[in-house]
């Protein structure tokens, strides 16, 4: 199949009748759980899990990626209208948004928030188009020495840019998360691992319930243990005017249409990278949209190219996620691993096979993100306001009902009550990490990234011996993955 | 600002954690040694640096809680946050257990919709109109979803299952 081919395909299967509805659904769903104050892209993702086993490939992938890609949109609402970002990447978006909800202009920095959402991950699903022909390519140079390089260069970028200044624990947690996979009968010999003489552990730890536990229980345990309303400030808003403002920002965002562009380069390039997420891209857009106006006092006082950098690069990230993530099987973040799951559960191998056999469902899923980001978009645009008042639910009453979905979750995919149990002690786990720094992110990476890193390391030492390091590409990969690490480490030693 | 009991806090926080994956990373490399050669091989490539990490976290926190105790502080590990903290942490850790329970017993309809009912109105302390509620509402949108729209079946009760034996269902 052609690019042009399955780019038709794509499209074609995105808005048949078939996935139209999930689409939507995703997308409200995304949306409404990136208004939540601290439950991201990732929770959203976790939570859908379950749903998808008993869904095709083309169905699961829409439902759980339009959730993704309406997260972000979610987030900034309640950033711009309660200063209270709706997830880590809106963060960037504080700067500005609520100063110019202070300013009576809370409409018009929800407009353009929203169209900057859109447009930036229009860019990124245009840009991942562009580099599918060069990535088929480039993927045909790697074999099992250079993915397992891969695999370790990814989790070193995830560990040293993800955690904040705490290397060693982001590298604990990417360790662990790959111990964990190890769990269960042996991926080369069938042997049984880790498993006590317990016989639910055979097949190894399933990944529902340990998403589940390190995502989403965790969140609730954190969520019930502060207590109160999720948002905890209020601020009047009137309604009428806030949806006359909106679309004075919608075309606001599409004068300053070369920022975006500019500020969507930055959110892709920058989502190649395994780790770095949206938010670093977001605050790197939005400090070069200062640097580049002509009046840069003005941000911080609530301006609007200070809301449209942000949310233009947040959301063109997903782009350069995206790429990484299916042409080489290697997640760039937490919520594309959670995307590798569904993929396996749903009997697709993410990895260069996908870019041969599948690249109709990859397609898919860049038509997606375009069209999850649309539909959050004008769902945003539409009912701002009644979203935003979700925030103001109690933790009392939102734990218990996400509790038993969770749990309920964990349950369905094979009917089993050991996996309740594992995503009830995984949720404690991980809410150890959180409190603790060790990254999340970073273990669940290495959770999905177990099966693939012990096959190739198992396949390199058959065909190359311990002298596979020394194949060119792969020794390339490992001198990068220690100078960032060395470099990092450096630059800790001397801060410290 | 974190105070100074609150790092102190977290430090020993940190510590203990380590001590129990440290603890967890010896059993597992024990258990690795009798593995065939093959099968040991991944394990025992993450578990070596694994354990030097963990030793290097720990002598971190130690070398953190020495200089806490040089510069004044004291060596409890326990702050009236922290114990409130915990305190609330076990309570939802126990009602996830109760629910797992009652999910047996009951099947998770019936479970859920009891768990739901009970936790908002005595745990959170809901008025029971909004507990009812939202407890009926909750196992209705599961059940159309799961049962209706998935066709996923969820799991009907132990008591079901023996009262569906006795009278012949």
């Amino acid at each position: 199949m052609n690019v042009l081919d399955g780019l038709l395909q794509g499209f074609t299967a995105a808005v048949s009748w078939e996935v139209i509805p999930y689409l939507i659904g995703g997308a409200t769903l995304g949306l409404i759980i990136g208004v939540i104050p601290g439950l991201g892209g990732h929770f959203a993702m976790a939570m859908l899990i379950p749903f998808v086993f008993r869904m095709d490939a083309t169905t699961g992938v829409t439902f759980i990626l339009a959730a993704h890609a309406a997260v972000a949109q979610g987030g900034g609402l309640t950033a711009i209208l309660f200063a209270t970002p709706g997830t880590g990447q809106n963060a960037a978006t504080l700067l500005d948004g609520p100063a110019m909800t202070e300013k009576g202009e809370a409409g018009r920095a929800v407009g353009a928030a929203m169209t900057a959402c859109f447009l930036g991950a229009l860019f990124g699903a245009v840009v991942l188009t562009v580099l599918l022909p060069i990535l088929r390519r480039v993927v045909l140079l790697f074999g099992p020495p250079e993915f397992f390089m891969l695999a370790v260069l990814a989790l070193t970028f995830i560990a040293v840019l993800g955690t904040k200044g705490a290397i060693n624990k982001g590298l604990i947690g990417g360790a662990l998360g790959l111990l964990f996979s190890f769990v269960g009968a042996g991926n080369v010999t069938g042997e049984r691992r880790f498993t006590f003489g317990l016989l639910e552990l055979w097949d190894g730890l399933s990944m529902v319930p340990v998403l589940l536990g390190i995502f989403a229980v965790s969140e609730m345990l954190d969520l019930w243990i502060q207590g109160g309303a999720l948002a905890r400030k209020e601020k009047g808003h009137d309604a009428r005017s806030v949806q006359k403002q909106i679309f004075n920002g919608v075309f606001t965002t599409l004068r300053r249409w070369w920022l975006v562009i500019r500020c969507s380069s930055i959110g892709t390039t920058l989502g190649l990278i395994p780790g770095l997420g949206s938010a670093p891209a977001a605050f790197l857009a939005y400090a070069h949209a200062k640097q580049t106006s002509k009046t840069p006092e003005k941000f911080g006082t609530g301006t609007i190219e200070g809301v449209i950098a942000p949310e233009s690069a947040n959301d063109a990230v997903e782009g350069g996620a995206l790429a990484s993530t299916l042409a080489f099987g290697i997640p760039g973040s937490s919520s594309m691993a959670i995307l590798i799951t569904a993929l396996i559960i749903m009997g697709v191998e993410p990895g260069p096979e996908m870019m041969t056999f599948h690249l109709d469902l990859v397609f898919l899923m860049i038509w997606t993100v375009i069209l999850g980001n649309f539909v959050g978009t004008i769902l945003g645009i539409l009912v701002a306001n009644p979203l935003a008042r979700i925030t103001f639910m109690r933790g009392s009453i939102l734990v218990p009902i996400l509790l038993t979905v969770i749990l309920t979750g964990s349950f369905v995919v094979h009917s089993s009550w050991f996996d309740m149990i594992v995503a009830l002690l995984f949720g404690m786990l991980g809410y150890v990490m959180k409190k603790l720094d060790y990254s999340r992110p970073a273990f669940i990476i290495g959770f999905v990234l177990g099966l693939m890193v012990e096959r190739n390391l198992f396949l390199s030492l058959q065909l190359y011996g311990t002298r596979f390091i020394f194949e060119p590409l792969a020794l390339t990969l490992m001198v990068i993955a220690i100078l960032v690490l060395v470099y990092n480490v450096h630059k800790l030693v001397r801060t410290s | 600002m974190p105070s100074k009991e609150t790092d102190k806090s977290n430090v020993g926080a940190d510590l203990v954690f380590c001590l129990f994956l440290f603890a967890m990373v010896v059993v597992f490399f024990i258990m690795a040694i009798g593995y065939k050669s093959v099968t040991r091989h991944a394990p025992m490539v993450v578990l070596i640096p694994l354990a030097f990490l963990l030793l290097l976290q720990i002598a971190l926190a130690i070398k953190k809680l020495i200089g806490i105790k040089d510069s004044g502080g004291t060596l409890s590990l326990q702050v009236k946050i922290e114990r409130k903290n915990l305190w609330r942490g076990g309570q939802l850790f126990l009602a996830m257990i109760t629910l797992i329970i009652m999910i047996y017993f009951c099947g998770q309809l019936f479970g859920i919709a009891l768990f739901l009912i009970l936790f908002l109105r005595f745990f959170s302390r809901e008025s029971w109109i909004l507990a009812l509620s939202l407890g009926i509402g909750v196992t209705v949108g599961l059940h159309l979803l799961f049962e209706k729209i998935l066709g996923i079946p969820l799991y009907p009760g132990a008591i079901y299952k023996y009262v569906s034996g006795l009278i012949g269902i």
